[in-house]
């Protein structure tokens, strides 16, 4: 009963690198057991806890899904492709840039007093580094730097306009 | 009606069987949108602009890094700092002046994302997160759009159309994302830089099939490809009837945004 079992890049480290190995069992629940016990740590991945398969992994019998069959209990045969497929999610799931985007803000009178800065640090995962600051009648205005990744740094940017607080770029750099 | 300049510069189209005249004039007026405009929606973007996709809808709130540029190939080292979508609109401007690009510099939400999708006529997921795809999958099942759908990991793409009327979409085949402990962190991951150019041109080809009404789309299968071995394969996908989204008793009725993190481990 030797059934060939195409592994995916996300679980290759389990099989010492191999996209495909060899099994056995009658059903696909032996089947798993099997890959287990040769390929330590890869059930795991594959099952819960109850020994149900995941929801984010899809498990095929040749071109068809087993939850469509008899899930665990699908039988299997002499010469049967079984592959395990997980979900996944990258288009470029590369390192981040970090950005440092120096700005203006300009607070109205009635924010003046309340601890804008600390409460945007506290929240979004941004280095806020303050070059200027100056209060003038009504008006505080602050130089600031802010570094983080992109998508952290537009989001701080879009909770500080909610806020009320007017924010102006002074220029922006990239960072490697 | 076509000007003479458009009749010279889709002259390949107007003469293939297929596509013609009618084809090139429904392209024109067509709108699609492309969510992510990185190693995927480079040649997505690349290929629509060159075919003369009217209107083509751009959404990325990233600016281009040096280090996307191993795959990211509309992008370039003259506009490393540059929102991707400026970035993406010159790209697309130089390619083809006909086509109007409309610019999304934002972060799709649950707030946001049924008002952007709303005008268009097919969406494209060239996203890098699970977040964003179930957000992507659910809003366009909720809208009625089709979701031409390409994802890569390392060496191996999926490419596939979700949500057509009849067809699955991305819950019916793995109901939910994987939890945020089961995914390792976005840098220990790599990518091949020539593998989004494979699944890309397939999720263009896919969309503009899908405008023309033409051969047959790649609805309820998924095709698999692996760089490594050079294989490419094909497994149903089925619409399941108990699927959360667009099954019979949908228990997700709402948008949700899940918390940010990238591939299984």
């Amino acid at each position: 009963m030797a059934i060939t079992v195409r592994i995916p890049t996300p679980l290759r480290k389990y099989t010492g690198g191999k996209d495909e190995v060899s099994a056995e069992g009658k059903i696909l629940k032996e089947l798993l057991q099997d890959l287990e016990k040769n390929y330590n740590g890869i059930g795991a991945r594959i099952m819960d806890e109850k020994g149900a398969i995941r929801r984010f992994v899809n498990i095929y019998l040749n071109d068809e899904d087993v939850r469509f069959k008899s899930n665990l209990d699908t039988p299997l045969k002499d010469g049967d492709v079984i592959s395990i497929i997980p979900a996944i999610a990258g288009g470029a799931p590369a390192k981040k840039g970090k950005v440092k985007k120096k700005v203006y803000l300009t607070y109205q009178k009635r924010l003046l007093n309340k601890p804008v800065i600390w409460e945007a640090s506290k929240k979004f995962d941004v280095i806020i580094n303050i070059g200027t600051a100056s209060v003038s009648g009504d008006l505080g205005l602050v130089g600031v730097e802010l570094e983080g990744s992109g998508s952290e740094v537009e989001s701080l940017i879009k909770w500080f306009k909610k806020k009320g607080v007017k924010v102006e770029p002074i220029e922006q750099t990239v960072l490697e | 009606m076509l000007t003479n300049s458009q009749i010279e510069r889709y002259a390949r189209h107007i003469i293939l069987d297929g596509v013609g005249g009618k084809g090139q004039d429904k392209l024109l007026k067509a709108k699609v949108l492309v969510i992510g405009a990185g190693g995927l929606g480079s040649p997505i973007i690349m290929y629509l602009a060159a075919s003369g996709i009217g209107t083509l809808g751009i959404v990325d709130f990233d600016v281009v890094d040096i280090s996307n540029l191993q795959r990211q190939i509309m992008h370039s080292t003259a506009t490393i700092g540059m929102p991707k979508v400026d970035s993406a609109e010159a790209a697309v401007k130089s390619i083809n002046p006909d086509v109007s690009v409309i610019k999304y510099n934002m972060k799709l939400t649950s707030d946001n994302i049924l008002d952007v999708i709303k005008d268009y006529d097919v969406i494209i997921d060239g996203t890098d997160s699970f977040p964003a795809r179930y957000l992507i999958n659910d809003a366009c099942v909720l809208s009625r759009k089709k979701n031409v759908y390409g994802s890569i990991f390392k060496f191996e793409g999926q490419a596939t159309v979700f949500s057509s009327p009849d067809g699955p979409c991305l819950r019916c085949l793995y109901p939910e994302p994987p939890p945020p402990g089961m995914v390792p962190s976005c840098q220990e991951a790599g990518v091949f830089g020539v593998l989004p150019g494979f699944i890309g041109v397939i999720q263009a080809t896919e969309a503009i099939k899908l405008i023309l009404g033409i051969g047959k789309p790649l609805i309820g299968r998924m095709m698999l490809y692996d760089a490594l071995r050079m294989e490419v394969r094909q497994v149903k996908v089925r619409k399941d009837p108990e699927c959360p989204v667009c099954g019979e008793h949908p228990t997700v009725t709402h948008l949700i945004d899940y918390e940010e993190f990238c591939g299984i481990r």
